[in-house]
C-alpha cells in the first residue's frame, strides 16, 4: 500500500487537515479548555459507536478495520481541513458577487454541498487508489462514504462546540459543549454527514467497481443527490428546531433507500457467485449457506477444537469470501487472483481435515439452525 | 498510465480547485466592501418573523465600508474605515446573562485574539436607554474599546481597534454607532 501514489496523497492530506484545523481552532482550546475537553469527552464515544456501527452494516462481514480507520482519518482530518479555507473562500466569493444578505441567507447551502461532498468523498477514491479490493461496488462506496462522512461530521461536531462557547460570548463551556451535543449529535446525527456521503459513496462504488457510461452517469447522479440533501439541509427553508426531523427524514432515508439496494446488488452477486464456485467444486453443497451468515460462521467454530484447526477454519472462511468477492470488480482486476485463492482453498481444506480433531464437516449447517428463519443481515 | 497515477492526479485537482483556487479566486476578487450612507441602520442575528434581525446599530457618518466578506450578518456584522475596524458581534446565551458575566466572558474572547482588555469597565448606556459595560482595549499595536450589552434573551459584543492615530480620530463616530446599538423587543 505504501508505494501507491494515493496513500502518499492520504498521508500528506491528513496532516495538512490537522495542522489547517489545529491552526484554526488552537486559539479557543486554549482559552476555552473545559468546553474543549467537554466536547472531546462527549465526542469521542460517538465516533468509536458511529465506526463499530458503520463497519458492521454489511450483510456478510464486517468492513476491515484499518480500512475503516483510513476513511475516517481522511473525513475527520483531510476532507475536514481542506474545508475550512475552501468554505471561506468560497463563501466570500458569493458575499462579494451577490451580497451580504445573501451570503448569510443562502451562502452555506451553496458552499458546504460543492466543497465538502468532493472533500469526502474523494476518501473513498483515494481508499480505492490505495487499496483496490477495499471498493468493489455500491455497498463498499456506501460504507466508506458514510465512515469518511462520519470522521467530518465528528470533527465539525467538535468545531461547533468552540464556535458555540464564542456565540454565546464566553460566558458557557461545558454548557455549550452540551448544547452541541444535544443538538447536533442527539438531535441531528441520524442524517448528517454520514449520510450524505453515504449516498454519493454507493454512486462512485459502482463507478469503481466496473467503469462504464452508466456506473459514471450513477455516480454523478448520486454525487449530485448528496450535493442536493446537503443544501436542503442547509438552506433557510423549514426553519426551526421542531422542524429538523422534517428537514432530515429525506437525507436519512436517502442513506436507507441506498443501503438497500446497495445490499440487494451485493447480495445478488455474493449468490451468484457461491453458485458457481459450488458447481466448480470449490465450495461442497451447504457451505454457501454458512458463508452468508455470520453467526453460523461463528456457530461452526464452537464445533471445530481451539488452536490450529479454528485457525485453520478461520482462514479457510476468509479465503472463501475473498474468492466470492474477487469476480466483483474494482479499479485493478487481478484475473490470476481466482485461481490463487482457488488453490488455497484446497490446501487450507486438506490441512483442516487434517488436523481437525471433531467429526464436523466444514461447511455443514449447524444442526440447531432453520435456515428458512434466518436473513444474511441476522448477524 | 494506471489508474493509481492518473486516479490520484485526479483526486490532487479535485483538492487543488477547492483548497487552494476558491482561496486565490477569493483573493483576486479583493477585499470588496459596500461603502455605507450616514444615517444607515445595519441589522445582525438570526432573521425572525418578518425577516427582522434583532440588534441594530446607525451609521453616523459616511466613510465607512461594511467587509462583506467577513460579516455574515447572523451573526456579526464588520465595517472599516481607514484600517479602524468596527465589529459588532451578536451573542446568544444559554443561560441567564448580564453585562458582567458578559464582560468577563468577551475578555476571554478578546484575548483569544491576542488583544486584552485594559482596566476595569465603565457602564454605558445608549441613545435608546439601554445599559452595558465598555473600556479600553489593545493588542497588535492598536488600540480601541470594547463594549457589551446583555439582555436575558440576547447580548451583543463590540469591538473597535485601530492604528492609535487613526482610531483616535475615529473615536467620536465609533462611540456614536455603540450609543446607537438597540435590541428589537
Amino acid at each position: 500500500m505504501t508505494r501507491r501514489p494515493a496513500f502518499w496523497l492520504w498521508a500528506v492530506m491528513c496532516v495538512l487537515g490537522l495542522w489547517i484545523a489545529v491552526s484554526a481552532m488552537d486559539a479557543q482550546v486554549g482559552e476555552f479548555t473545559t468546553g474543549a475537553v467537554a466536547g472531546f469527552a462527549l465526542l469521542a464515544p460517538v465516533l468509536a459507536a458511529g465506526v463499530w456501527g458503520l463497519r458492521r452494516l454489511h450483510p456478510v462481514r464486517p468492513r476491515p478495520l484499518g480500512y475503516a480507520l483510513i476513511a475516517v482519518a481522511w473525513g475527520g482530518l483531510a476532507a475536514f481541513g481542506t474545508a475550512l479555507p475552501a468554505n471561506a473562500a468560497f463563501q466570500a466569493i458569493i458575499a462579494k458577487t451577490a451580497g451580504p444578505q445573501f451570503n448569510a441567507d443562502w451562502g452555506a447551502s451553496i458552499a458546504a454541498p460543492v466543497d465538502e461532498e468532493l472533500l469526502k468523498l474523494a476518501g473513498v477514491a483515494v481508499l480505492a487508489l490505495m487499496a483496490p479490493r477495499a471498493v468493489r461496488g455500491p455497498l463498499d462506496g456506501w460504507g466508506y462514504g458514510a465512515l469518511a462522512g462520519l470522521g467530518f461530521q465528528i470533527a465539525e461536531d467538535f468545531l461547533y462546540v468552540l464556535n458555540t462557547i464564542v456565540l454565546t460570548g464566553g460566558t458557557q463551556d461545558a454548557n455549550a459543549a452540551f448544547f452541541t451535543f444535544g443538538g447536533r449529535v442527539i438531535g441531528g446525527a441520524w442524517w448528517s454527514h454520514w449520510a450524505m456521503t453515504a449516498v454519493g459513496g454507493a454512486g462512485l462504488g459502482c463507478l469503481l467497481g466496473r467503469a462504464s457510461r452508466s456506473t459514471a452517469a450513477l455516480a454523478c447522479g448520486s454525487l449530485v443527490l448528496a450535493m442536493a440533501l446537503h443544501a436542503w439541509w442547509d438552506s433557510p427553508l423549514l426553519p426551526g428546531v421542531a422542524l429538523l426531523p422534517v428537514k432530515g427524514a429525506p437525507i436519512l432515508l436517502a442513506a436507507v433507500v441506498t443501503y438497500r439496494l446497495a445490499r440487494r446488488h451485493y447480495l445478488s452477486r455474493f449468490r451468484r457467485a457461491a453458485r458457481e464456485e459450488t458447481a466448480r467444486g470449490v465450495l461442497l453443497p451447504g457451505e454457501d449457506r454458512v458463508l452468508a451468515f455470520r453467526r453460523w460462521r461463528r456457530k461452526e467454530r464452537w464445533d471445530v477444537p481451539g488452536g490450529e484447526p479454528r485457525r485453520l477454519l478461520a482462514r479457510l472462511r476468509t479465503a472463501e469470501l475473498d474468492l466470492l468477492e474477487d469476480g466483483f470488480g474494482g479499479l485493478e482486476p487481478d484475473p490470476p487472483a481466482a485461481d490463487r485463492l482457488r488453490t488455497e482453498i484446497t490446501v487450507l481444506r486438506r490441512r483442516l481435515n487434517a488436523a481437525r480433531a471433531g467429526p464436523i464437516r466444514p461447511g455443514a449447517v449447524p444442526p440447531d439452525h432453520h435456515p428458512d428463519a434466518a436473513r444474511p443481515d441476522s448477524a | 498510465m494506471r489508474v493509481k497515477w492518473w486516479g490520484t492526479g485526479l483526486v490532487v485537482l479535485v483538492l487543488l480547485i477547492l483548497g487552494l483556487m476558491l482561496p486565490l479566486v477569493d483573493k483576486a476578487l479583493g477585499s470588496s466592501g459596500t461603502a455605507i450612507a450616514a444615517g444607515t441602520v445595519i441589522a445582525v442575528g438570526t432573521e425572525r418573523a418578518g425577516g427582522v434581525r434583532p440588534v441594530t446599530f446607525t451609521v453616523p457618518a459616511a466613510g465607512w465600508v461594511l467587509d462583506e466578506a467577513r460579516s455574515s450578518l447572523t451573526n456579526n456584522a464588520e465595517l472599516s474605515r481607514d484600517e479602524v475596524v468596527f465589529n459588532l458581534n451578536v451573542v446568544i446565551p444559554l443561560g441567564s446573562l448580564d453585562d458582567r458575566r458578559l464582560w468577563n466572558g468577551f475578555g476571554r474572547i478578546v484575548s483569544m485574539g491576542g488583544g486584552e482588555l485594559r482596566g476595569g469597565p465603565e457602564p454605558i448606556t445608549t441613545a435608546h436607554g439601554m445599559d452595558g459595560l465598555t473600556g479600553p482595549l489593545a493588542g497588535h499595536g492598536k488600540i480601541g474599546s470594547g463594549t457589551v450589552f446583555a439582555r436575558d434573551d440576547l447580548g451583543a459584543e463590540i469591538t473597535a481597534s485601530g492604528p492609535p492615530e487613526a482610531y483616535r480620530r475615529l473615536a467620536g463616530q465609533v462611540r456614536a454607532m455603540v450609543l446607537s446599538v438597540e435590541f428589537a423587543p
